[in-house]
């Protein structure tokens, strides 16, 4: 599938992250299973109603919770007490910080043979290292098949909520954050940071949203 | 002056969610409709439990719940490591197993659910404590709900997750206790 650049202006930088916006990426995922069977669907984040409802609106569907978020956080602040520390020592000691493995195969609560059409990752990617973010995308290979999609939200804007926010998917494929008010600074991944450690997923769409956030949509090729 | 009805015994409203959880402690009668059983908080049953009427558990339950197309209040003291079948159910307390529906699911804001559920329509209300997939398929019918599996049983417990009890028979004659 050829890949689709949604943005082709150059990328910029927002100050805040907008509650609502049209989620473009939700509007490519439902265009493909449009015909199919009804999606097998992995969500990474918390259990809420809110997107209870709109699965059950789209269609039915199997929808897996598996909450990763508290692991996202905790990784996040290691990584930010690290950084902290690592500031102090030479560049070249720096550059050999290695910092905390995931340890993923822990917290996911599949059976190890489970497949899933759909994962949604939110936008955890931006609480993670690179070399995390290749361990989530190994473990989440565990659960795809080929075709298998991995949304994600990567952070664009100069500051981000201090811990994940949480995504309500409303009418019309629009998104709603609800997040700390807490800010720190963004990563800033750059798109092929992100897409150089995605293992075996492939980049199919990236989109810019109104909300500060790119919209990455992967398709799992092994 | 109020005057309890007949439709006041119901245990589930359906426009509303809201069960009736004042019921008497045995007040089934055998093929009674519209009436509800009640396992009380004393009460632990080992095995598989069956009936053609409403049910609510304040206890703790080991094994299977089958109600076929009754309904189910899990109370908020109530502790079932169970699969359940019925046609509407109602969490307010603990439960550990596989949840079928053939028409609603809710989880109340102190409830907790670790497994899996099936029904058309699920609510989780904010708070809850939900661990597990969803499949919204209409077309399941719940049948006998499936007998715990060694898989199951050795899913992550939740923190109200009891171990095993002596059993006890139930309060109510159409609620069979089977041991296991």
């Amino acid at each position: 599938m050829a890949t689709a650049f949604a943005a082709s202006r150059p990328l910029q930088v927002v100050d805040d992250i907008a509650a609502e916006s049209t989620s473009l990426g939700l509007k490519t995922i439902w265009n493909k299973f449009a015909n199919g069977e009804k999606p097998r669907i992995l969500d990474l984040g918390p259990a809420r109603q809110a997107k209870v409802e709109y699965f059950q609106l789209q269609r039915s569907c199997q929808l897996r919770f598996n909450d990763l978020s508290e692991v996202v956080v905790r990784a996040h602040k290691n990584r930010l007490k690290q950084t902290s520390a690592s500031r102090k020592k030479s560049k070249k000691k720096r550059q050999g910080t290695e910092f905390e493995r995931l340890n993923l195969s822990d917290h996911m609560h599949c059976a190890r043979d489970a497949q899933f059409d759909l994962i949604l990752a939110w936008d955890f990617v931006n609480y993670l290292s690179r070399s995390q973010i290749a361990e989530l995308a190994r473990e989440l290979g565990h659960y795809c098949c080929k075709g298998t999609l991995l949304h994600v939200f990567v952070a664009n804007t100069a500051t981000m909520p201090k811990k994940p926010a949480e995504f309500s998917i409303l009418e019309n494929d629009r998104i709603k954050l609800d997040s700390d008010h807490e800010v720190v600074a963004s990563p800033r991944h750059a798109p092929t940071t992100i897409m150089s450690n995605m293992d075996k997923f492939q980049v199919m769409h990236m989109y810019q949203l109104a909300n500060g956030y790119h919209e990455h949509l992967y398709d799992f090729k092994p | 002056m109020w005057k309890k009805t007949e439709g006041d015994e119901t245990m589930q409203d359906s426009q509303t969610d809201r069960p009736m959880l004042n019921t008497p402690a045995v007040s089934g009668t055998p093929g009674g409709a519209g009436k509800s059983a009640t396992i009380g908080p004393s009460i632990s049953i080992n095995g598989d439990v069956t009936g053609e009427e409403d049910l609510v558990i304040y206890g703790s339950v080991e094994g299977t719940v089958n109600l076929k197309s009754n309904n189910l209040v899990v109370g908020d003291k109530g502790q079932l490591t169970a699969n359940v079948s019925a046609r509407v159910i109602r969490v307010e307390g603990a439960v550990k197993g596989e949840l079928i529906a053939s028409e609603r699911i809710v989880i109340t804001p102190n409830g907790s659910v670790t497994g899996d559920i099936t029904a058309p329509r699920v609510v989780l209300e904010d708070g809850c404590n939900f661990k597990g997939s969803i499949d919204m398929d209409a077309s399941k019918k719940p049948g006998k709900a499936p007998a715990q599996t060694a898989e199951t049983q050795s899913r992550p417990s939740t923190s109200n997750g009891g171990g095993a009890k002596p059993q006890q028979p139930a309060s109510n004659p159409n609620i069979r206790p089977v041991a296991s």
